[in-house]
């Protein structure tokens, strides 16, 4: 289970960006860092892709965060704008983002070391890469620890429902280990 | 190697992740970034030099419409031009508000829905734009630049202006599927920039078919998931 901390952003936060409202974005958008690397691995195989990603995702936050009424979770919050983001990118691969912002994470010491090339990193990766953008999205929800009630919430469905998508998945997976 | 033993293999990398990020430094360039964002509160509407060319062509077709009243080959012309431009740019707007209005933090599901159906319809109005640019657009224009510039009403000053108009209005109409076929049949090779492979994209209807299949996808993801 994922340890979540609260966003301090009182619950009348008003549309109208108030003064240090970018210090605060900054301090929560360093908390995300682990996350926002893992979904745009999720959906980028190429770094340079990733980084274009995260910028568009910490856009989107950016965007999203006056409007944050803390009644989800941070990290509910987060993977779900994230999420939104990776599969619009995904469709609209190659074609070039408007706005840009001069992040520097420092991913790519991360690369390195998460993205190894060993036979389980290939399986993961061709896990991956065989899915579509939804599915992808029910199977980074799952290795991140979320139970299937959380995932439903995070898609937008029924805990039974994606019980039986998983089962699937596990299956298929099974099916291609066995060939 | 089963999704539970890839849910092991994750964690034991999340822990990885975790240790390296926490090595770094805090978010490098933060006073940079920090002075950006107020820059990016709100997402572009059109951004100034797309609205200025707008409402520079709605006055300017208001203004000639009215200075060529009791012309009727120059009136009609510049009035449907002006209604087209019109429209097109509240429709625009308006896809642009409703792009603006979006909640990425609402369910996924719901969202890529929506995002799904905008690019359905916003397709289609490239498309129904382009189409019906070809014949509204080019030769009206052209009389009512001659009406705007030099006072002079083609249609009524010549024979051989009709005939040229005649000839424009049909090859405008003829010229649209041999456009569509080189647009496809040639286009990927010929347009090599992201912007240029992106009106090409709308203009064959790929960014149309490519919309659709994504709605079916997602509505494949709700129904099959219901399924026992």
């Amino acid at each position: 289970m994922l340890q979540m901390t609260a966003l301090a952003i009182p619950k009348e936060a008003s549309a109208m960006p108030h003064a240090g409202d970018e210090k605060r974005f900054l301090a929560f958008l360093e908390s995300q860092r682990r996350t926002l690397y893992k979904v745009a691995y999720f959906y980028c195989r190429d770094p340079e892709e990733r980084r274009d990603l995260v910028q568009e995702i910490a856009i989107q936050l950016w965007r999203s965060f006056d409007a944050f009424d803390g009644r989800s979770s941070e990290a509910t919050w987060t993977y779900r704008v994230a999420t939104n983001v990776a599969i619009t990118h995904r469709r609209r691969e190659g074609r070039r983002i408007r706005d840009a912002l001069p992040l520097d994470f420092a991913f790519d010491v991360a690369d390195q070391r998460f993205d190894q090339d060993t036979g389980q990193s290939r399986q993961l990766r061709a896990l991956i890469d065989g899915l579509d953008e939804m599915s992808r999205a029910l199977v980074l929800f799952y290795l991140e620890g979320f139970d299937h009630s959380e995932i439903a919430d995070l898609i937008g469905t029924t805990a039974s429902n994606v019980g039986t998508r998983l089962n699937r998945i596990k299956a298929k997976l099974q099916s291609a280990a066995k060939e | 190697m089963d999704l539970d033993d890839l849910k092991a293999e994750w964690a034991k990398r999340d822990q990885v992740l975790q240790q390296v990020l926490r090595a770094q430094t805090s978010l490098s360039r933060a006073l940079l970034v920090e002075a950006q964002l107020p820059k990016l509160r709100r997402r572009h509407g059109m951004s100034g030099i797309e609205l200025a060319i707008y409402v520079a062509f709605v006055v300017f077709f208001g203004a000639t419409a009215a200075s060529s009243w009791g012309h009727w080959t120059v009136f009609v012309p510049t009035v449907l031009l002006d209604i087209w431009t019109i429209t097109m740019g509240a429709l625009t707007f308006a896809e642009r508000a409703r792009l603006r209005e979006i909640d990425f933090s609402a369910p996924i599901l719901e969202i890529q829905k929506r995002l799904a159906a905008l690019q359905i319809e916003r397709a289609r109005v490239f498309q129904w734009a382009f189409l019906t640019g070809q014949i509204l657009w080019w030769t009206p224009f052209v009389l009512v630049l001659f009406w705007a510039l030099l006072r002079v009403d083609l249609l009524a000053e010549s024979e051989s202006a009709r005939g040229f108009v005649a000839i424009n209005i049909a090859a405008g109409v003829l010229l649209i599927p041999v456009l569509l076929w080189v647009a496809h049949a040639f286009g990927p090779r010929l347009v090599k920039s992201n912007a240029g492979r992106s009106v090409l994209d709308s203009v064959t209807g790929r960014d149309l078919a490519e919309a659709r299949a994504i709605a079916a996808r997602l509505a494949r993801f709700e129904a099959e998931a219901a399924k026992p």
